[in-house]
């Protein structure tokens, strides 16, 4: 008796022509996510099936699973050669020793001699026979016995199904460069693009020596701990303090951030041309600091010169982001206390409402902005962090 | 490299890692087995324990092995008291170690009240004196003050406990003071005193407490009966070993170089002095060790100089390094510092293994850092 691991996916169904081009890409992240483990991985019609792995990695390969998008369920069964004998002792041992239960077969090989129903009724009986804890209800059992028989000659034995992250397979929905800040919000905003099938690249300002080596780290572990969720990220650190530095000793200090967040933007939009991104990504909800009012998002977006950005946390509260962010493990990272690039050179009065004439002629005081953003651009760091980087 | 933050930790003696070397890979036995090999290790901690009972005035049976200075501050707060309620005094500067283990208290049932420190961070005596009651039953101050090295009378201020106080017992946290002062627990008159390995070239990863003979103290670690049931665990026998034998030599240099420590610590202060405005010097000369400068200044984050001075090669610290990751306040606001300078406090602390300049050429590195930083001040 072998275990596997039966993988299924979900609304990949939905996609008609495209299907075997998203189940390809699908393939390829759940490869990717299994690369640091022993272990086999096939594919048959609607189903994915990892085996031959060592039993002590079940908990970790499970989890990283769990997190590949465009995974619907996946349930650890146990693998027999056909046979009835085999297929029953599997069954009672798949069982729960009390409650509830019932037996569901599916029959892909025809060839055995008993019918479904048969083959029901008879592990049922077999079951209730070994544990006298347990009794039958067809219509609301608290436990499933799932026999699976396929026609390439293995019956699969399987209780629960674990639900997956759902959502698209990522790399299928083009690229986006998510501005990776080191609080809740952005996290949780590259995590729901990936979820709908985009290719998260990051970048993220760093203002040393005005913050920390461990705020820059901080952004490394949240990067980090999308991976398995995203796949693979090319984060870029750009180095921000000459351009602080500037935009303090040019800028009426009411504008520092407006400005500060117009080059950011353009920043970004660069490297994610040179990345062939489709899209920005930002944290951005909408009121939830001076920055991200209505005509604070204007003024920013006024910077960007192409490419859409998309806000995927703008109309959710704190709390809910401060939940996905639980959700997805980036809380505890993101809450330690070190300043990212923002809470530097905090103007006492900070402009809330800036008008868009009055934002570009500040902007418009940092002479030699071009210079500075290509200086920014070529100091940037480059880190390529791996599926799983988080261990 | 210049490394000037031997409050938080320091390098370890060459002799030190030799010993630890020795018993993790020659005499790793563990101390508890009977075969013979295993009982050097049980002499060798023998050995250690009478040294560090020694340097402390105690005697061997007085002394606890502990993983750190915290768990000895952890295990004299937290297990040697046999009254359920009563109050307990702490010093409002003390280290964080001793500061959670009060909060702790409180919340199990105890009227915990903190004494005031004066400017430098030493326990104001009068003000201490006023907190005493008659069913006080723990008193905790720290011999040598950790974020700005304030030497306390712990003599005055045990006599005053004896005096006003007579049930309780008094702890010390003593982590920064030995090795760099002269301890005598006896002559102190405290009930207990914490050590630490790390702050005087030992490993990181032992401590000791030293708790008189009449103190009962409950197990702060079950298990295999260690360390007289307190704390069990198989002893980390190379810590403990280049513990005693940073304590020998720590303790043979201390008066060697007191004179020029006191020279070279006057001499960064002047320079600090004439050169920067706005400058809080913490660290009052005569009442603070001298291989001690905490210092405040306004309008420049402690933690942005701290990073130009990185990169310059130089290693100062933001105050207490266990506190440093935490937004807490709560020193600068107990030792009365205006509120402008609270995030300017910066910690600068030499060890016998610096040369005499190092402290000057930190604090120049440093004024050059408050110059060029001060520019950002907000507008």
């Amino acid at each position: 008796m072998d275990k596997v691991i039966m993988l299924r996916y979900g609304e990949l169904f939905l996609k008609g022509r495209n299907r075997s081009y998203f189940e390809g890409v699908l393939a390829r992240n759940i490869k990717a996510a299994l690369a640091p483990f022993r272990c086999k991985f096939s594919r048959t019609q609607n189903r994915y099936y990892v085996e031959d792995y060592s039993f002590t990695d079940e908990y970790a390969i499970v989890e990283r699973l769990r997190k590949v998008f465009g995974l619907h369920s996946l349930s650890i069964a146990v693998k027999v050669a056909t046979d009835y004998e085999n297929i029953f002792a599997a069954a009672v041992d798949c069982a729960p020793t009390e409650g509830t239960f019932r037996v569901n077969v599916k029959r892909a090989d025809k060839k055995l001699s008993m019918n479904s129903m048969q083959i029901a009724i008879e592990a049922g009986a077999r079951i209730l026979r070994a544990k006298s804890g347990l009794s039958v209800d067809l219509h609301d059992p608290e436990a499933v016995v799932n026999i699976d028989i396929r026609e390439n000659g293995y019956t699969y034995i399987f209780g629960e199904s674990v639900a997956c992250a759902g959502g698209m397979p990522v790399g299928t929905a083009g690229r986006g460069m998510l501005l990776l800040s080191g609080g809740f919000d952005s996290p949780v905003a590259g995590w729901r693009m990936a979820k709908r099938g985009v290719k998260v690249y990051a970048v993220h300002y760093h203002s040393y020596p005005h913050t920390s080596l461990q705020a820059r780290e901080k952004v490394v572990d949240l990067a980090k701990k999308l991976t398995p969720w995203c796949g693979d990220i090319t984060l870029y650190v750009v180095p921000f303090t000459h351009i602080q530095e500037e935009i303090h000793r040019r800028c009426n200090p009411d504008f520092m951030i407006t400005v500060m967040r117009r080059v950011m933007v353009r920043i970004a939009e660069r490297l994610a041309i040179k990345e062939g991104c489709g899209c920005l990504i930002t944290g951005e909800s909408l009121g939830q600091v001076a920055s991200q009012t209505m005509e604070s998002i204007t003024s920013t977006e006024d910077a960007v010169e192409g490419l859409p950005v998309f806000r995927p946390l703008i109309a959710m509260d704190k709390t809910e982001i401060m939940e996905q962010a639980e959700h997805i493990d980036t809380y505890d990272i993101s809450k330690q206390p070190f300043e990212d690039c923002c809470t530097v050179f905090l103007p006492r009065n900070p402009v809330i409402h800036p008008k868009l004439d009055e934002a570009r002629a500040e902007e418009g005081k940092l002479g030699g902005e071009e210079e500075l953003i290509k200086e920014a651009i070529d100091g940037a760091e480059v880190l390529h962090l791996g599926v799983g980087a988080e261990d | 490299m210049i490394y000037l933050d031997n409050a938080a930790t320091t390098r370890m003696y060459d002799e030190c890692a030799e010993i630890a070397d020795k018993y993790n890979r020659e005499l790793y036995f563990n101390p508890s087995a009977r075969y013979r090999l295993a009982l050097k290790a049980e002499e060798a901690v023998k050995k250690a324990r009478a040294v560090i009972a020694a340097k402390l005035g105690a005697d061997e049976g007085e002394i606890y092995f502990t993983a750190s200075g915290s768990e000895a501050d952890n295990i004299a707060l937290l297990c040697s008291l046999r009254r359920k309620s009563g109050r307990a005094i702490v010093g409002a500067a003390e280290h964080s170690a001793v500061y959670q283990c009060a909060c702790e208290l409180e919340r199990r049932g105890y009227e915990v009240v903190f004494a005031p420190v004066t400017r430098c961070g030493a326990v104001d005596i009068a003000a201490f004196s006023m907190l005493l009651t008659a069913d006080t039953v723990l008193v905790s101050i720290m011999h040598v003050c950790n974020e700005t090295g304030a030497v306390n009378d712990l003599k005055a201020i045990t006599s005053l406990v004896r005096k006003k106080s007579p049930r309780a017992l008094v702890h010390s946290d003593g982590v920064q003071a030995f090795g760099k002062l002269p301890v005598n627990v006896r002559a102190l008159d405290v009930d207990l005193y914490s050590v630490s390995g790390h702050k005087i070239h030992a490993p990181k990863g032992v401590g000791a407490l030293y708790a008189k003979k009449s103190v009962h103290l409950s197990p702060f670690v079950f298990g295999g009966g260690q360390e007289k049931g307190v704390r069990s665990a198989t002893e980390n026998v190379a810590g403990i070993c280049a513990f005693a034998k940073a304590a020998e030599i720590i303790y043979s240099r201390v008066d060697g170089c007191a004179e020029g420590t006191e020279k070279g610590r006057a001499a960064a202060e002047e320079y600090l002095k004439e050169n920067i405005d706005d400058i809080v010097i913490i660290s009052e000369r005569g009442k603070c060790l001298d291989t001690f400068l905490s210092l405040a200044v306004k309008g420049v984050r402690g933690e942005v100089l701290v990073h130009v001075l990185d990169d310059m090669g130089i290693m100062i610290g933001t105050g207490s390094a266990c506190s440093s990751h935490s937004s807490n306040k709560r020193i600068p606001k107990v030792l009365g510092l205006d509120e402008e300078y609270w995030d300017g406090m910066l910690r600068l602390s030499i060890s016998d293994l610096n040369d005499r300049s190092d402290l000057l050429e930190g604090c120049k590195a440093l004024v050059d850092a408050i110059k060029a930083e001060r520019k950002y001040a907000k507008k």
